[in-house]
């Protein structure tokens, strides 16, 4: 392992973007920051700008209104990069499964590296899988 | 056009805040006209998390639909299916046991706390004081816990069944929810020390004032409201469940100003009455089953051709739902109207002539909660854009 | 020969002082963690994030002035170490010459004209405005920040040099501060431009998270960004040093002891830190950018007069 991939290990930022979630999840990925579960000790930051990010954190199964702007999201990370899906409905379309406005889930059209299920997951969960997307930059 | 008139359309820059943006958590899009760092128009775009949900419940069954109501926001979840199993039971005709209502109500409240907690900490955010962010959170995390110990879930709870409650509140837990929320109470203090706090009052002290005049003609709802000096409360004006008999144990807070600073501080105001109406609540519970005997497949299959409109008072303000039952096991009109809806047209007067500065805290002082106002919007507001996207997708479906 | 030894030793100087600031920059947001009850990012993490973003995709917006967009954090980076080099050699080495503090004033001012010229060649409007309100932020502190440097020149015998600023305090056995009630009033109007010039909480206004996404620094990506970050740690930093040699200087250290001078006007300087950087960021809300203008011109305005009327009565 060379000292880049060491250092990335050890600082993932991350960018939240929300396809259609109910808020459960966005709330719990805010409230992995707070004192409680403290994603920073990992090095992990909410960042405001896609091109700072390394991780996606993607809630909510895609809406076609969504769906474009997810893509374009998506290519304006730079490399190297991973996307966490976090809650059921990311990872499968949850309860929303039928929807004619629904195009999700992401993994369809896009490559999704972690898969958080929960409905919403517990900020443990989303800790623990923003920490196992890290095993992609190694 | 003369020269000085074109001089004045250059200097406009349209600001597209959102869908995609930090300081909101949800795709809404705000596209902010700005001359000189002062906003001069603001357009709201919603649709950009529509799901169906209206759509999807008039196709599943009254059981499963218990759970996609649920589903439509994840911070009034136990609001949302009160009023949906209101309705239900409405039309059923079925009386559920006293303790249920009971622990409804408790639920509600509980949800009530930590939304209202989330929105301290959100305006903090957005004004950049982290660290009031930081500790709203931390007193959040116990009321969470509380609802984990009585449901098992942190954020949907699916504590609601037609006819009565799933969970119960033994006495262990009764002591426990008393221990915690005078922890939360002694936080909550804190919290509103930091408000007087004079950097804090300089961002949010005539901020996007909504005079009352202006708030009852746009008709706002819930804290936005009484925020403006209106007394506007469903849990009074038109009580439903346990509040019927329990409207002395909690005072409708109404502040006069308007402003961001009151719309904040009727947040902390209303968890302190929060508090003391669950410790009422918990003191006075009747020992009673907490739901009826019947299992409910069986329920729903007996629940007749009607229709009821269901109101409580979520978080955020009023919500209500209209449901019309088919008869056969279920929907054929789910209609629901969020607090939100309402309170998001007062941000164009609210922002207007601000800086681009008071975007993000005016924004979150009436507590948006774009997940809910989607489902309602597709039929009116979007209604040109969705329908050229969707044609497609609807033809095939339908 | 000694000369030969003492470029050695300024270039060794180099990436000794980007791992100090590095390291103070992760002191600070470790204690900003602990003040709001959370563990925290270990100290190093401003390194692995330097290190990380120097290995990731550059991306360059089409919009984006080419050319400048990558000139401009490199020129950043450059200025603020060269400005932090100079403090540094002179407490090493005794390095003197005349006119060093109108150099490093110069390099600051550069530092925050590349952020704002970043911002404006990104072609972004979230960068547009953070690049506006970048321009009246520096018009805001970079006056008064001036302005002490010459109180400071002005009270230490008409010197523009760090080292006869230093042999003035070493002489009277006193910080500069200390001696003069005016260059007390200077110090305190130094120490409150230090966090807008740090970009922390109450004065963050150009990178406003929340409002602005990141302001200038939005379009930018991998190695360059991680040089801005580099240049604006490197200058906090700097001011911090800064303010210590002019106004607190720890006059019982001999300025010959070579390395030990310099830690211990670091610790000096990372309590400076501490009490100017960390704190209000911690405890304060963000300003607008009118209320911080106002805040600067009226406040300091008022102290450095004061300060001047003090001088001219000759205390």
């Amino acid at each position: 392992m060379n000292i880049t991939g060491k250092a990335r290990l050890k600082s993932p930022w991350l960018f939240h973007l929300n396809t259609g979630s109910c808020n459960g999840c966005d709330i719990e990925i805010l409230a992995a920051l707070t004192p409680r579960y403290d994603a920073e000790r990992f090095g992990c930051m909410l960042v405001a700008s896609i091109r700072h990010a390394d991780i996606l954190l993607l809630t909510g199964p895609v809406t076609t209104q969504m769906h474009e702007r997810l893509l374009r999201v998506y290519e304006q990370m730079p490399e190297p990069k991973a996307v966490v899906a976090v809650g059921s409905c990311a990872v499968s379309g949850g309860v929303y499964t039928g929807s004619p406005v629904v195009d999700g889930p992401a993994d369809k059209f896009m490559p999704v590296d972690v898969y958080v299920a929960g409905c919403p997951p517990r900020p443990e969960a989303i800790v623990k899988g923003i920490l196992e997307a890290l095993r992609k930059f190694r | 056009m003369d020269a000085r008139n074109i001089d004045y359309e250059y200097s406009r820059l349209i600001l597209p805040v959102g869908p995609v943006h930090p300081s909101l958590k949800e795709p809404v899009n705000l596209s902010v006209t700005v001359v000189n760092e002062e906003i001069v128009d603001v357009n709201v775009k919603l649709n950009y998390i529509y799901r169906g949900i209206e759509y999807l419940a008039e196709r599943r069954n009254i059981a499963q639909t218990i759970y996609l109501v649920e589903r439509i926001c994840g911070l009034c979840s136990q609001a949302h299916s009160l009023t949906f199993i209101q309705a239900l039971e409405e039309i059923a005709n079925i009386q559920p046991p006293e303790r249920a209502e009971f622990i409804r109500v408790i639920c509600a409240e509980l949800e009530r706390i930590h939304s209202h907690m989330l929105l301290l900490g959100v305006v903090a955010y957005d004004i950049g004081l982290d660290t009031l962010f930081m500790y709203a959170f931390k007193s959040r995390e116990t009321v969470m816990d509380l609802l984990e110990k009585i449901s098992g879930k942190r954020v949907h709870h699916d504590l609601n069944t037609i006819g009565g409650v799933r969970f119960d509140i033994d006495e262990d837990l009764r002591r426990l929810i008393i221990k915690e929320l005078k922890y939360v109470k002694r936080n909550l203090d804190y919290i509103s020390e930091v408000l007087e706090d004079a950097t804090v009052e300089n961002r949010l002290r005539e901020v996007g004032v909504l005079p009352s005049k202006i708030a009852e003609e746009l008709s706002v709802v819930g804290p936005t409201a009484r925020g403006s000096g209106l007394t506007k409360d469903v849990r009074f004006n038109r009580s439903y469940s346990v509040y019927r008999d329990y409207k002395n144990s909690f005072k409708i807070v109404v502040l006069k100003d308007g402003d961001c600073l009151a719309r904040v501080k009727i947040r902390v105001l209303e968890v302190y009455e929060s508090i003391s109406l669950i410790e009422t609540l918990l003191d006075n519970m009747p020992d009673t089953p907490i739901r009826i005997g019947e299992r409910i497949l069986k329920i729903i299959k007996r629940i007749p051709v009607g229709e009821a409109i269901s109101i409580v008072e979520a978080p955020r303000g009023q919500l209500a739902h209209y449901v019309y039952t088919n008869g056969g096991e279920g929907l054929k009109r789910l209609s629901v109207r969020t607090p939100t809806i309402p309170n998001i047209t007062a941000v164009k007067y609210m922002l207007m002539h601000r800086q681009i500065a008071d975007i993000p805290v005016v924004f979150s002082s009436i507590d948006p909660c774009i997940s809910c106002a989607n489902r309602v919007t597709v039929t009116d507001a979007a209604k040109n854009k969705t329908i050229i996207v969707n044609l497609e997708n609807l033809r095939r479906r339908m | 020969m000694v000369e030969l030894i003492e470029v050695a030793a300024i270039l060794a100087a180099i990436p000794l002082l980007i791992l100090v600031s590095l390291l103070a920059e992760g002191l600070d947001r470790k204690i900003y963690a602990r003040m709001q009850g959370r563990i925290g990012p270990p100290i190093l993490q401003p390194l692995y994030d330097l290190i990380k973003l120097a290995g990731k995709e550059r991306i360059i917006p089409v919009t984006a002035k080419r050319n400048i967009f990558i000139i401009a954090p490199y020129i950043a980076f450059l200025f603020s170490i060269s400005a932090l080099v100079i403090p540094a050699v002179t407490l090493i080495s005794n390095l003197n010459f005349t006119g060093d503090l109108i150099l490093i004033a110069y390099m600051m001012v550069t530092v925050t004209l590349m952020y704002i010229i970043g911002g404006a060649v990104s072609g972004n409007p979230y960068s547009s405005i953070g690049m506006s309100r970048a321009i009246v932020m520096m018009l805001a502190y970079e006056i008064p920040l001036l302005a002490c440097f010459i109180m400071v020149a002005v009270k230490s015998g008409l010197t523009l040099g760090l080292y006869n600023i230093i042999m003035v305090q070493i002489e009277s056995r006193q910080p500069l501060a200390f001696i003069y009630p005016s260059i007390a009033l200077t110090a305190a109007v130094f120490l409150l431009c230090t966090p807008a010039a740090a970009e922390v909480q109450p004065f963050d206004i150009p990178v406003a998270k929340t409002e602005i996404i990141h302001g200038p620094l939005t379009e930018y990506t991998g190695l360059y960004l991680a040089l801005f970050k580099l240049a604006k740690s490197n200058q906090t930093l700097l001011l911090n040093i800064l303010s210590v040699i002019l106004f607190f200087y720890p006059v019982f250290t001999p300025l010959n002891s070579n390395l030990l001078n310099l830690i211990i006007v670091l610790t000096i300087a990372l309590i400076i830190r501490f009490f100017t950087v960390t704190i209000p960021r911690a405890v304060f809300a963000r300003l607008r950018v009118t209320e911080a203008l106002k805040l600067y011109w009226i406040t300091a305005s008022i102290l450095i007069l004061s300060a001047a009327i003090l001088t001219g009565l000759g205390v």
